[in-house]
């Protein structure tokens, strides 16, 4: 009986002792191995490497943009602290953003605008409205920490950077100046002033974008020319790589906004809503209706101008939109709907003229006019809103609405372009590069990240926050694992990548 | 018109879910365990309800036996080492301790051939348990699968040298499986689904016992394939309430029935005793387990779950051969050493591997003691470990099986796989009693 108790108890002994050894697999150690200096690393960019999202740059949003993210990486590697310039506490909701509230029908999302954050605004700016830039003229209040590493600027074009002043119409790089550096800094001048010894470098996106996003409206947003683009963009790289920090650094490229939910939402719900007897062709818009609709808003009771001209009784300032393939009866892949075209999408076909509404009332909020001249507009106009909303020429779809298949060409051709510059700087100074272009075309296709289907979709694809443009938490951590992703291929370096599944998409009520 | 914002393209919220991989419990009697789990080639005691039913009219004696073991399992994750895109990410399960339990009753009248037996044992069963928002969580939290099988059994022995014996198989079960849904975040975090269900099933197990002399015995056993079924038990969703309504993702509620099938499959054997001399005994048993009857793992639904009636998982499983070999040595009259080795060969084909039991070959180990207490009361101690072979499984392979699936008309499974590299480590104390009269 001793022997037993004697024998298990040893046996249990041994047992205790194999509990202590789990199963182990050797784990990395992440490092830059002496080959990149991340200790002042510097994100550069526009509104996604700035953190917003849906609609808006608030607290939650800066947290987890993705220089945030990669810093975070670069931490765990030897890096050193990064400071982007956060909201404070009590001014969290930033310039308010977009929230889901819920369905009002399957088909419907409710998408509740969070007001800006009283606390976030220190008064209102002598700038005039600028749709992309600054809705409402506001000043945000300045960040007042003692460094800032994310220099992610909202609303920042190539064709900005070397502009001085520009802290004053774009509050978001205002807020990171002094009042004294509002008045001549450049942004290219203030991101070298940081001496960085590594950068990311994410610009361009808003050069194609704001046209884009306007359908084409050149009155509203152009296309960056592409020599400007190529000289201002080379000139700030090798301004970059020049300094005396000699900092290494990773650029991205620009991609195909049409990838984006913006455009790929609302167009395929109006396809599945045609009736199945319609002519191959409808008259949608005309290309120059808001230069004209300017014109008359600017002279409206002499105008000099009409835009429609009714006598000739045929579609003569209208164009044609190949929306239905003749042959086919497939939907043209090259016409897109804006995401601000959601609203009014149902009102296709009907004798409606909520969107012709909202676009002179906006325009009105431009120019500053009185309310008092609306009828006038109105009646200058030649619109007729009892005409079938989008099929007729006398009540089309608004300009800014629709990218048609030139305009959408003509995006394309500039992301080309534009990409051709940024590969290129890349090559030359030797510089890391991600290709967020086919990046994003993969995730379209639909993709997998830790077990969990992530798409391009709205809504439901993970990826895309509710303005259809910028990242969600998710997609910032998918971007994120894409710079390291090239940083480690171009210098070597084992710096770790993130769990995207860690980290949220969409938020449903 | 009607504008259509096509967010409904919520496939595969919930994926497919999964049982256990190469979720067999070979712990079906301490002494035998010691031994690498041989027995169907020796006729000891009850436990040949079990390992052979043919042996049992061998026994010399009526036997109670009891047993228990407790498992404690650990299966390391280090996240996929991808071409410039090393992870540090690493974690471990904290499944809760398992507890297999065997009870063998046999009883014969003196002098017949005939004996009966009744057992009531645990041969599968799976427990494992992740942490709530590891990588993997969107394919599996943790699951819970218990099976009890009960088998009245007759063995009869024809001649001195042949008997053979048959038990009917009654099988009870539950299954608890908890996943989150990664593609679908609220205002609490992560969605989640959990899957609970009471299962049943029948089979039947079947040996032969051939004395082939005084020092070799060679037995041959063949269990069935038990379909484990699940009706009506519960699948709750835990989502955002507006994914039930107006969205009719989920159904109302986030609660609907679900069925399902769960294949425990056939094992044939063949098993060697050989008494070296007074004090050494030396058994070597083969199995093929055929795995292959586990071809995926589907669910489905009273309602639709984002617009499906069913979710379908590949396994794919092959059939797989456990070789072992095992040794028991009298240290005196009353006490017995024993230790024993066995290969596990893996069921899961590549890419097919799945959190539950991230499978691959094993190694274990086994030893055992036994005393003699009196001349009816005896105890066995038993210890197992099993390594199991560190294992990769490769993004590319999930994606081609995925591919491969689709090809065929099925749906995508790369939600139902992480990829990644595991390893299983297990310890298995046991302790069994058994009474002779």
């Amino acid at each position: 009986m001793k022997t037993l108790f004697k024998n298990i108890g040893i046996l249990g002994a041994a047992s205790i002792a194999l509990i202590s050894c789990d199963p182990k697999i050797d784990t990395p150690t992440p490092s830059v191995e002496g080959k990149i200096d991340v200790s002042n690393y510097i994100a550069i960019g526009n509104s996604i490497t700035a953190g917003y999202a849906s609609n808006g740059l608030y607290l939650e949003g800066q947290k987890v943009a993705y220089p945030v993210l990669i810093a975070q990486q670069f931490k765990l590697a030897g890096g050193g602290e990064f400071n982007a310039p956060l909201f404070a506490a009590n001014e969290s909701d930033g310039t308010g953003y977009l929230r889901l509230d819920g369905f009002l029908s399957a088909s419907s999302p409710i998408l509740t605008s969070v007001p800006r954050d009283p606390d976030a605004v220190a008064g209102k700016s002598a700038f005039a409205y600028n749709a992309s830039l600054n809705p409402d003229s506001i000043i945000l209040k300045p960040y007042v920490g003692s460094t800032n590493h994310n220099w992610g600027v909202p609303g920042i074009r190539v064709a900005d950077i070397e502009t001085p002043g520009y802290g004053y119409p774009n509050s978001y790089f205002g807020r990171m100046l002094t009042d004294g550096e509002k008045q001549t800094a450049t942004y290219a001048a203030k991101v070298l002033a940081q001496n960085p010894t590594f950068f990311t470098c994410w610009l361009g996106n808003n050069d194609v974008l704001g046209y884009s996003t306007a359908g084409g409206a050149e009155l509203l947003a152009q296309l960056t020319p592409e020599a400007e683009f190529t000289a201002k963009y080379n000139k700030f790289i090798t301004d970059l790589t020049n300094l005396p920090t000699k900092p290494k650094g990773v650029v991205g490229n620009i991609p195909d906004v049409t990838s984006l939910p913006f455009f790929t939402t609302v167009g395929p719900g109006i396809k599945l809503s045609l009736p199945a007897s319609v002519p191959a062709f409808y008259e949608f818009k005309f290309d120059s209706v808001f230069a004209k609709v300017a014109a008359v808003i600017l002279n409206p009771v002499n105008p000099g101008v009409t835009i429609l001209d009714t006598t000739k009784g045929s579609p003569v300032l209208t164009s044609k939109i190949a929306f239905l393939n003749p042959v086919t009866g497939s939907f043209d892949g090259d016409v897109f709907f804006t995401f601000t075209f959601a609203p009014y999408a149902g009102d296709l076909g009907k004798p409606k003229g909520a969107a012709w509404k909202a676009i002179i009332k906006s325009v009105m909020k431009q120019f500053n006019l009185p309310a008092a001249l609306e009828p006038a507009i109105w009646a200058n106009s030649g619109l007729d809103t009892t005409q079938p909303f989008g099929f007729s020429y006398r009540n089309p779809v608004p300009d800014v609405f629709v990218l048609n298949s030139a305009e959408t060409a003509k995006a394309r051709s500039a992301v080309a372009a534009f990409n051709n510059v940024i590969q290129k700087a890349a090559a030359d100074h030797n510089l890391a590069y991600v290709d967020a272009n086919t990046y994003l075309k993969n995730i379209t296709k639909g993709a997998y990240y830790d077990a969990i289907s992530t798409t391009s979709s709205f809504l439901s694809g993970g990826a895309f926050s509710l303005d259809g443009v910028h990242l969600t938490p998710k997609g910032n951590a998918l971007a994120a694992n894409e710079f390291i992703r090239a940083i480690n291929k171009t210098y070597g370096t084992k710096i770790t990548v993130l769990n995207p599944g860690q980290y949220r998409g969409v938020t449903f009520p | 018109m009607k504008h259509r914002i096509s967010f409904l393209a919520v496939c595969a919220l919930v994926g497919s879910q999964a049982f256990a991989g190469g979720y067999q419990v070979a712990l079906q009697g301490q002494r035998q365990i010691g031994m690498a789990h041989t027995g169907v080639g020796l006729a000891y005691d009850a436990s040949s309800i079990f390992f052979n039913p043919g042996g049992l009219s061998f026994t010399k004696t009526n036997n109670l036996t009891f047993g228990g073991s407790i498992i404690r399992s650990r299966v390391r994750y280090l996240a996929p080492q991808d071409a410039n895109a090393p992870s540090d990410y690493s974690t471990m399960t904290n499944s809760p301790l398992g507890t297999p339990f065997s009870f063998y009753a046999s009883y014969g009248p003196k002098e017949s051939n005939l004996k009966f037996g009744l057992g009531v044992y645990t041969p599968y069963g799976s427990s494992v348990k992740w942490e709530d928002d590891w990588k993997g969580y969107s394919v599996l939290q943790s699951l819970k699968l218990q099976s009890i099988f009960i088998q009245p059994t007759v063995s009869y022995k024809i001649t001195e040298k042949l008997g053979i014996g048959v038990g009917f198989v009654y099988a009870i079960g539950s299954v608890e499986l908890r996943k989150g849904i990664g593609s679908l975040s609220g205002a609490d975090g992560f969605s989640s689904a959990l899957l609970q269900g009471d299962a049943s099933g029948m089979g039947f197990n079947a040996g032969i016992h051939f004395q082939a002399s005084d020092k070799l015995t060679i037995g041959a056993s063949y269990r069935s394939q038990v379909d484990m079924k699940v009706e009506g038990g519960d699948a709750t969703f835990k989502v955002p309430p507006s994914t039930i309504s107006p969205l009719g993702l989920f159904p109302a509620g986030g609660a609907t029935k679900f069925d399902a099938t769960l294949p425990l499959p056939a094992t044939a054997t063949i098993g060697l005793g050989y008494k070296v001399n007074d004090k050494f005994t030396l058994a070597l048993d083969y199995n093929y387990v055929f795995w292959s009857a586990y071809k995926e793992l589907k669910f489905d639904y009273e309602k639709p779950v984002n617009g499906s009636t069913s979710t379908a998982s590949p396994r794919k499983y092959k059939d797989a051969s456990i070789i072992r070999v095992g040794a028991e040595y009298m240290a005196t009259e009353k006490l017995a050493v024993r230790a024993g080795y066995y290969f596990d060969q893996t069921p899961v084909q590549d890419g097919y591997m799945t959190p539950e039991t991230p499978d691959a070959n094993r190694n274990c180990f086994t030893l055992g003691l036994g005393y003699k207490i009196t001349d009816k009361f005896s105890a066995d101690a038993s210890f197992l470990f099993i390594e199991g072979t560190e294992r990769e499984q490769k993004q590319s392979d999930i994606d081609a099986n995925s591919a491969a699936g689709v090809a065929g008309g099925g749906k995508s499974s790369q939600d139902s796989f992480l990829a990644g590299t595991y390893k299983l480590r297990v310890l298995i104390p046991g302790l069994s009693l058994s009474y002779r009269f």
